[in-house]
Protein backbone atom coordinates (compact mmCIF):
# COMPACT_ATOMS: atom_id res chain seq x y z
CA UNK A 1 0.00 0.00 0.00
CA UNK A 2 1.55 3.04 -1.37
CA UNK A 3 0.80 6.65 0.42
CA UNK A 4 0.33 8.64 -2.63
CA UNK A 5 -1.45 5.76 -5.03
CA UNK A 6 -2.26 5.68 -8.60
CA UNK A 7 -5.80 7.46 -7.77
CA UNK A 8 -3.55 10.50 -6.61
CA UNK A 9 -2.58 10.40 -10.24
CA UNK A 10 -5.30 9.43 -11.79
CA UNK A 11 -7.47 12.45 -10.12
CA UNK A 12 -4.31 14.54 -11.21
CA UNK A 13 -5.17 13.58 -14.93
CA UNK A 14 -8.58 14.33 -14.65
CA UNK A 15 -8.40 17.76 -13.68
CA UNK A 16 -5.66 18.45 -16.08
CA UNK A 17 -7.89 17.72 -18.94
CA UNK A 18 -11.18 19.25 -17.50
CA UNK A 19 -9.12 22.43 -16.94
CA UNK A 20 -8.24 21.86 -21.09
CA UNK A 21 -11.50 21.24 -21.67
CA UNK A 22 -12.79 24.42 -19.75
CA UNK A 23 -10.20 26.54 -21.67
CA UNK A 24 -11.21 24.50 -24.93
CA UNK A 25 -15.03 25.44 -24.26
CA UNK A 26 -14.02 29.15 -23.28
CA UNK A 27 -12.46 29.88 -26.50
CA UNK A 28 -15.94 29.22 -28.20
CA UNK A 29 -17.67 31.32 -26.42
CA UNK A 30 -14.27 34.15 -27.05
CA UNK A 31 -15.32 33.43 -30.03
CA UNK A 32 -19.29 33.22 -30.63
CA UNK A 33 -19.14 36.48 -32.99
CA UNK A 34 -16.23 35.54 -34.92
CA UNK A 35 -17.24 35.07 -38.25
CA UNK A 36 -16.35 31.51 -39.96
CA UNK A 37 -15.01 30.45 -36.39
CA UNK A 38 -15.86 26.61 -35.74
CA UNK A 39 -15.91 25.29 -32.83
CA UNK A 40 -13.57 23.03 -30.91
CA UNK A 41 -14.03 20.43 -28.46
CA UNK A 42 -11.77 18.05 -26.54
CA UNK A 43 -12.69 14.56 -26.24
CA UNK A 44 -12.44 13.96 -22.27
CA UNK A 45 -12.36 9.97 -22.66
CA UNK A 46 -9.57 10.17 -25.11
CA UNK A 47 -7.52 12.80 -23.88
CA UNK A 48 -7.70 11.33 -20.08
CA UNK A 49 -6.60 7.42 -21.31
CA UNK A 50 -3.47 8.76 -22.85
CA UNK A 51 -2.45 10.86 -20.18
CA UNK A 52 -3.08 7.93 -18.28
CA UNK A 53 -1.28 6.33 -20.33
CA UNK A 54 2.14 8.75 -19.96
CA UNK A 55 2.03 8.75 -16.32
CA UNK A 56 4.66 7.03 -14.96
CA UNK A 57 4.28 4.00 -12.44
CA UNK A 58 4.89 6.41 -9.37
CA UNK A 59 7.12 3.99 -7.81
CA UNK A 60 10.58 5.55 -6.35
CA UNK A 61 12.97 2.61 -7.16
CA UNK A 62 12.15 3.41 -10.69
CA UNK A 63 13.18 6.66 -10.98
CA UNK A 64 16.51 7.81 -12.38
CA UNK A 65 19.05 9.01 -10.04
CA UNK A 66 19.47 12.09 -10.46
CA UNK A 67 23.04 14.30 -10.04
CA UNK A 68 23.36 17.76 -8.28
CA UNK A 69 21.09 20.73 -9.24
CA UNK A 70 19.27 18.79 -11.82
CA UNK A 71 15.55 18.60 -12.11
CA UNK A 72 14.32 14.80 -12.37
CA UNK A 73 12.47 14.57 -15.65
CA UNK A 74 10.32 11.65 -16.68
CA UNK A 75 11.45 10.63 -20.40
CA UNK A 76 7.98 9.73 -20.74
CA UNK A 77 6.59 13.19 -19.80
CA UNK A 78 8.28 14.69 -22.15
CA UNK A 79 7.08 13.09 -25.09
CA UNK A 80 3.90 12.00 -24.45
CA UNK A 81 1.14 13.54 -25.94
CA UNK A 82 -1.04 16.35 -24.00
CA UNK A 83 -4.08 17.18 -23.77
CA UNK A 84 -4.08 19.73 -26.69
CA UNK A 85 -3.13 17.54 -28.95
CA UNK A 86 -6.80 16.01 -28.80
CA UNK A 87 -8.27 19.13 -29.71
CA UNK A 88 -11.04 18.54 -32.72
CA UNK A 89 -12.38 21.66 -34.83
CA UNK A 90 -16.17 20.41 -35.68
CA UNK A 91 -16.52 20.04 -39.48
CA UNK A 92 -20.40 19.64 -39.49
CA UNK A 93 -21.78 23.03 -39.41
CA UNK A 94 -24.75 24.15 -38.60
CA UNK A 95 -24.66 28.04 -38.17
CA UNK A 96 -25.79 31.76 -38.94
CA UNK A 97 -24.98 33.47 -42.04
CA UNK A 98 -21.68 34.19 -40.65
CA UNK A 99 -20.26 30.70 -40.63
CA UNK A 100 -19.76 31.12 -37.14
CA UNK A 101 -20.81 27.31 -35.89
CA UNK A 102 -20.74 28.00 -32.14
CA UNK A 103 -24.06 27.26 -30.26
CA UNK A 104 -23.82 29.40 -27.24
CA UNK A 105 -26.12 27.34 -25.10
CA UNK A 106 -25.18 23.95 -25.63
CA UNK A 107 -21.58 25.35 -25.10
CA UNK A 108 -22.30 27.06 -21.58
CA UNK A 109 -24.10 24.18 -20.28
CA UNK A 110 -21.11 22.55 -21.71
CA UNK A 111 -19.15 24.57 -19.33
CA UNK A 112 -21.48 23.84 -16.32
CA UNK A 113 -21.41 20.46 -17.13
CA UNK A 114 -17.04 20.74 -17.00
CA UNK A 115 -17.12 22.41 -13.97
CA UNK A 116 -19.30 20.76 -12.18
CA UNK A 117 -17.53 17.65 -13.18
CA UNK A 118 -14.45 19.24 -12.16
CA UNK A 119 -15.40 20.27 -8.48
CA UNK A 120 -15.99 16.41 -8.56
CA UNK A 121 -12.67 15.58 -8.79
CA UNK A 122 -11.38 18.30 -6.82
CA UNK A 123 -13.69 17.40 -4.16
CA UNK A 124 -12.29 13.59 -4.35
CA UNK A 125 -8.46 15.03 -3.86
CA UNK A 126 -9.44 17.39 -1.18
CA UNK A 127 -11.21 14.01 0.29
CA UNK A 128 -8.01 12.33 -0.02
CA UNK A 129 -5.95 14.51 1.52
CA UNK A 130 -8.22 14.68 4.71
CA UNK A 131 -7.47 11.47 4.81
CA UNK A 132 -4.06 11.70 5.04
CA UNK A 133 -3.68 14.42 7.29
CA UNK A 134 -6.23 12.40 10.01
CA UNK A 135 -3.63 9.91 9.83
CA UNK A 136 -0.71 12.49 10.14
CA UNK A 137 -1.98 13.78 12.79
CA UNK A 138 -2.74 10.78 14.78
CA UNK A 139 -6.37 11.08 14.17
CA UNK A 140 -6.70 14.53 16.13
CA UNK A 141 -6.79 16.63 12.92
CA UNK B 1 -31.58 5.02 -17.70
CA UNK B 2 -31.21 8.34 -17.21
CA UNK B 3 -28.43 10.75 -15.44
CA UNK B 4 -28.54 13.99 -14.74
CA UNK B 5 -25.63 15.13 -16.60
CA UNK B 6 -27.44 14.38 -20.14
CA UNK B 7 -30.20 15.69 -18.40
CA UNK B 8 -27.93 18.66 -18.30
CA UNK B 9 -27.32 18.68 -22.17
CA UNK B 10 -30.95 17.86 -22.44
CA UNK B 11 -31.82 21.63 -21.35
CA UNK B 12 -29.38 22.71 -23.28
CA UNK B 13 -30.84 21.54 -26.25
CA UNK B 14 -34.19 22.55 -25.56
CA UNK B 15 -32.04 26.34 -24.80
CA UNK B 16 -31.26 26.02 -28.06
CA UNK B 17 -34.23 25.33 -29.72
CA UNK B 18 -35.69 28.13 -28.22
CA UNK B 19 -33.60 30.76 -29.03
CA UNK B 20 -33.91 29.35 -32.92
CA UNK B 21 -37.45 29.89 -32.76
CA UNK B 22 -36.99 33.47 -31.40
CA UNK B 23 -35.03 34.02 -33.90
CA UNK B 24 -37.34 32.80 -36.33
CA UNK B 25 -39.78 35.27 -35.04
CA UNK B 26 -37.77 38.17 -34.92
CA UNK B 27 -36.93 37.13 -38.28
CA UNK B 28 -40.63 36.88 -39.37
CA UNK B 29 -41.38 39.94 -37.65
CA UNK B 30 -38.30 42.29 -38.95
CA UNK B 31 -39.67 41.31 -42.39
CA UNK B 32 -43.66 41.87 -41.67
CA UNK B 33 -43.29 44.39 -44.48
CA UNK B 34 -40.48 43.14 -46.69
CA UNK B 35 -42.91 42.76 -50.31
CA UNK B 36 -39.56 41.63 -52.00
CA UNK B 37 -36.67 38.83 -51.16
CA UNK B 38 -33.71 37.84 -52.88
CA UNK B 39 -36.32 35.64 -55.84
CA UNK B 40 -38.24 38.78 -56.17
CA UNK B 41 -41.45 36.92 -54.39
CA UNK B 42 -42.84 39.05 -51.30
CA UNK B 43 -41.55 37.64 -47.63
CA UNK B 44 -43.03 33.95 -46.53
CA UNK B 45 -43.20 33.91 -43.10
CA UNK B 46 -41.24 30.69 -41.92
CA UNK B 47 -41.98 28.70 -39.04
CA UNK B 48 -39.41 25.98 -37.02
CA UNK B 49 -39.72 22.41 -37.08
CA UNK B 50 -39.27 21.13 -33.61
CA UNK B 51 -38.76 17.43 -33.27
CA UNK B 52 -37.58 15.22 -30.45
CA UNK B 53 -34.22 13.53 -30.42
CA UNK B 54 -32.91 10.12 -29.00
CA UNK B 55 -29.80 11.43 -26.48
CA UNK B 56 -27.02 9.33 -25.85
CA UNK B 57 -26.89 8.42 -22.19
CA UNK B 58 -23.85 9.60 -20.40
CA UNK B 59 -23.21 6.38 -18.38
CA UNK B 60 -23.48 3.38 -20.89
CA UNK B 61 -23.04 5.14 -23.85
CA UNK B 62 -25.59 4.03 -25.74
CA UNK B 63 -27.76 6.24 -28.15
CA UNK B 64 -31.28 6.24 -27.16
CA UNK B 65 -34.27 5.53 -29.93
CA UNK B 66 -36.87 8.24 -29.90
CA UNK B 67 -39.58 5.30 -29.50
CA UNK B 68 -38.12 3.84 -25.93
CA UNK B 69 -40.35 5.68 -23.34
CA UNK B 70 -37.92 5.73 -20.52
CA UNK B 71 -35.05 6.98 -22.70
CA UNK B 72 -34.23 10.82 -22.44
CA UNK B 73 -35.35 13.18 -25.30
CA UNK B 74 -33.29 16.08 -26.34
CA UNK B 75 -35.19 18.69 -28.71
CA UNK B 76 -33.61 20.17 -32.15
CA UNK B 77 -34.91 22.60 -34.47
CA UNK B 78 -34.88 19.86 -37.59
CA UNK B 79 -35.94 22.42 -40.48
CA UNK B 80 -37.60 25.70 -40.98
CA UNK B 81 -40.36 26.05 -43.66
CA UNK B 82 -41.80 28.63 -44.86
CA UNK B 83 -45.79 29.19 -44.79
CA UNK B 84 -47.32 29.37 -48.12
CA UNK B 85 -50.40 30.60 -47.38
CA UNK B 86 -50.87 33.85 -49.59
CA UNK B 87 -50.18 36.85 -48.07
CA UNK B 88 -52.92 40.13 -48.16
CA UNK B 89 -53.39 42.09 -51.52
CA UNK B 90 -53.47 46.21 -50.74
CA UNK B 91 -54.28 48.27 -54.19
CA UNK B 92 -50.68 50.20 -54.08
CA UNK B 93 -50.61 52.12 -57.44
CA UNK B 94 -47.46 53.92 -57.31
CA UNK B 95 -45.62 51.33 -55.17
CA UNK B 96 -42.80 49.91 -57.15
CA UNK B 97 -43.74 46.16 -56.75
CA UNK B 98 -47.58 46.67 -57.60
CA UNK B 99 -49.17 44.27 -59.71
CA UNK B 100 -50.48 45.00 -63.54
CA UNK B 101 -53.49 46.00 -61.23
CA UNK B 102 -52.10 47.90 -58.83
CA UNK B 103 -52.02 45.43 -56.04
CA UNK B 104 -49.21 44.99 -53.64
CA UNK B 105 -48.83 41.28 -52.32
CA UNK B 106 -47.44 41.92 -48.61
CA UNK B 107 -45.80 38.79 -46.62
CA UNK B 108 -48.40 36.19 -44.89
CA UNK B 109 -47.25 37.52 -41.58
CA UNK B 110 -49.49 38.83 -38.95
CA UNK B 111 -47.16 40.81 -36.20
CA UNK B 112 -49.66 39.81 -33.18
CA UNK B 113 -49.17 36.05 -33.67
CA UNK B 114 -45.64 36.41 -34.02
CA UNK B 115 -45.75 38.61 -30.86
CA UNK B 116 -46.92 35.38 -29.20
CA UNK B 117 -44.70 33.19 -30.49
CA UNK B 118 -41.97 35.31 -29.38
CA UNK B 119 -43.10 35.52 -25.71
CA UNK B 120 -44.10 31.69 -25.18
CA UNK B 121 -40.37 31.06 -27.21
CA UNK B 122 -39.15 33.27 -24.29
CA UNK B 123 -40.59 31.78 -21.93
CA UNK B 124 -39.78 28.62 -22.81
CA UNK B 125 -36.01 29.62 -22.76
CA UNK B 126 -36.67 30.29 -19.32
CA UNK B 127 -38.25 27.27 -18.33
CA UNK B 128 -35.39 25.45 -19.68
CA UNK B 129 -32.79 27.77 -17.99
CA UNK B 130 -34.26 27.26 -14.42
CA UNK B 131 -33.87 23.81 -15.51
CA UNK B 132 -30.13 23.64 -16.20
CA UNK B 133 -30.04 26.14 -12.63
CA UNK B 134 -31.83 23.15 -10.89
CA UNK B 135 -29.93 20.38 -12.24
CA UNK B 136 -26.79 22.36 -11.14
CA UNK B 137 -27.80 22.58 -7.90
CA UNK B 138 -28.41 19.43 -7.52
CA UNK B 139 -25.21 17.99 -8.86
CA UNK B 140 -23.15 20.70 -6.20
CA UNK B 141 -25.56 19.09 -3.25
CA UNK B 142 -24.66 15.43 -4.74
CA UNK B 143 -21.27 16.91 -4.08
CA UNK B 144 -21.81 18.57 -0.54
CA UNK B 145 -22.92 15.19 0.30
CA UNK B 146 -19.17 14.16 0.62
CA UNK B 147 -17.99 17.86 2.75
Amino acid sequence: MKLFDTTFTKLQSALDVRLERQNVLNGNIANVDTPGYLPRELDFNQALAAAEARTPNASIAHQQPVGEGQIALDPVQQNGADPQSFVRVATEFQGGLDGNGVDLDKTMVELARNSLLYGAAAKAVSKKMAILRYVATDGVG
Amino acid sequence: MSDFLSALRIAGSGLSAQRTRVNVAASNLANAESTRGPDGQPYHRRDPVLSAVGFESELNGQSQLPGDPSAPQGVSVTQIVEDQTPGKRVYLPGHPDADGDGFVTFPNVNPINETVNLLTASRGYEANASAVDTLKSMAQRALDIAR
